[in-house]
């Protein structure tokens, strides 16, 4: 328990560096922001320095780094956060086409298949309340694929594996910035 | 200890009588000294006896000397089944030490050429009398190491076929089919008792038990996950967590934009009155009095401020502080602020440092 919580500290005092970092090197870029500017700016240095908390070793992080360089001005802030690291990649999206074709054309015949083979063995309603069940997981799948960045094109095994750590990185990204809001709070109701 | 002992010479005799009971772990242990005596034995008997005596008496003369002419008895006298048993009793008790370094002895010697194996086995049923405890000692001599490393790995082989024995437990109970290989990048699945065999099943089966083990990793991430069972009920808990999450990234930002008007975390902010509650909300048992020193200590170092110089005049910082030592704090503000604040960051860094290890904890 302990080396746990070891861990998550030091996962937020680096996520709390970062975040400050890209504050301040975005509030010297653009002056004088006014409000929906300034949540951008800060949501955007979360992000950032959440995701490169993981070094782009999961694909989660990597995406996320990767849509907020997509935007131009975005680009040149993140190079300048990321100067003194890691480089930020993109994968090819045409071998994941054909993964997902060939993904796809197996599972037709799967389920012409199977369906069959197991109407002959169980019974209908049971082959339906089975069908219903996988109908439902698949849906919320497909949910929780368009919420993790980069999920999309990933299998079953490797979705909740980037889930549980993005979750991680979620939790840890609310509370610094919990505390911070609360902290700063305090400091102008103080005044 | 003694207890044991008087147990373990009430029944050794009987011990070696019966062969092929289920092996204890001093039956095992006992049998792999007995091998490795054996081979050495064979690979000693090139040797001269001269060379052999004089070390035994150097083996000895390291022990008590009270009982080294006891020792030497003991070893040199052939008619070792009929002097064991009563030994047993004795040395059990007095001298473990003795024992297991006679033993060391005797397995390095094999010159004794024809009651090499009278002595071994001698020394054998000796040793089923001495306790557990002692036959730890042991490990110092030559012979127990090379039997530790015997041990270790039947321990790995054990522990392994238990792994094993473990993934298939898992997977079943009755067993039809099994995949025989022994590879360690193999997954043993085990087939229920009615279920197909081939290997896309077992494919199947295998992927279905990590996605499950994976999702139980999250059950515990996920609160209140664990009233719901099934995998739709887990996903729905997750994917509502995660928009819960973002949602609240998205409405902290939007607070912490509102807050601050002009994007300036910087420490001074927090070093005035508002450290009890801040650090108050960490769930630690700091005292309060130790931030203000931290801080103090931060001045001193110099370079606090991490704030954007945004064109914070000094008479916009001072009213801001009140009740706290201010006046040495913006001092050091309006110093630092003309630095350069490429050094500004490895100092920062080392305050952050101080501060959230205190408050983090």
């Amino acid at each position: 328990m302990k080396a746990r919580t070891g861990y998550s500290t030091s996962l937020k005092q680096e996520f709390l560096k970062k975040w400050i970092k890209g504050i301040r090197i975005y509030s010297n870029f653009k002056k004088d922001m006014n409000i929906l500017e300034r949540k951008k700016a800060i949501k955007l240095s979360a992000d950032l320095a959440i995701a490169s908390t993981r070094n782009a070793s999961t694909r989660w992080s990597r995406t996320l780094t990767a849509n907020i360089s997509k935007n131009e001005t975005n680009k040149i802030f993140v190079e300048q956060i990321f100067s003194d690291s890691e480089v930020i990649k993109k994968e090819a999206p045409s071998r994941l086409m054909a993964r997902s074709n060939r993904i796809a054309s197996k599972k037709i015949w799967r389920r012409s298949h199977i369906t069959q083979i197991k109407a002959r063995k169980m019974g209908p309603y049971a082959v339906k309340a089975r069908s219903i069940a996988k109908k439902l997981v698949k849906n919320r799948t497909k949910v929780l694929k368009s919420l993790v960045p980069g999920g999309e094109n990933m299998d079953g095994i490797s979705l909740i594996k980037e889930t549980l750590d993005y979750i991680v990185s979620l939790r840890v990204q609310v509370d610094v910035m919990r505390r911070l809001a609360s902290a700063a709070e305090n400091s102008t109701r103080s005044l | 200890m003694l207890r044991c002992v008087a147990q373990s010479t009430a029944s050794s005799p009987e011990k070696y009588a019966v062969m092929g009971m289920d092996m204890s772990v001093l039956e095992r242990q006992r049998a792999v000294l007995q091998r490795l005596c054996q081979q050495q034995q064979h690979s000693w008997q090139l040797q001269e006896a001269a060379n052999i005596n004089p070390m035994i008496h150097q083996n000895m003369s390291n022990l008590h000397p009270a009982k080294y002419d006891q020792c030497l008895d003991e070893i040199n006298f052939p008619s070792f089944a009929i002097y064991g048993r009563e030994q047993q009793q004795h040395n059990g008790f007095a001298c473990p030490e003795l024992t297991s370094a006679s033993v060391s002895a005797v397995s390095n010697n094999s010159s004794l050429t024809k009651h090499d194996h009278h002595i071994d086995s001698s020394m054998l049923k000796r040793e089923g009398t001495v306790s557990n405890s002692t036959r730890k000692r042991k490990a110092e001599f030559d012979v127990e190491e090379d039997f530790k490393d015997k041990g270790a790995e039947r321990e790995a082989g054990e522990i392994q076929s238990d792994i094993t024995v473990k993934t298939d437990r898992e997977n079943s109970t009755n067993n039809s089919s099994k995949e025989s290989i022994q590879k360690p990048d193999y997954i043993h699945v085990r087939a229920r008792r009615g279920q197909a065999t081939d290997s896309h099943s077992l494919a199947e089966r295998a992927r279905r038990e990590k996605i499950s083990k994976k999702m139980k990793y999250l059950q515990d991430l996920v609160p209140g996950c664990n009233k719901v069972t099934g995998k739709a009920g887990m996903l729905d808990e997750i994917i509502n967590y995660v928009q819960s999450l973002q949602k609240q990234v998205e409405f902290l930002s939007m607070k912490l934009a509102a807050l601050n008007p002009r994007l300036d975390f910087s420490i001074d902010n927090f070093f005035s009155k508002e450290i009890p509650s801040y650090i108050a909300s960490f769930p630690m048992q700091l005292q309060v009095a130790n931030p203000t020193s931290l801080q103090y200590n931060a001045l001193q170092q110099g370079g606090i401020s991490c704030g954007v110089d945004m064109g914070m005049s000094p008479s916009q910082m001072l009213p801001q502080k009140e009740g706290s030592s201010s006046v040495p704090i913006t001092e050091v503000y309006h110093d630092s602020s003309s630095a350069h604040q490429a050094q500004m960051l490895p100092t920062w860094d080392s305050e952050w440092q101080n501060l959230f290890s205190a408050g983090f904890h």
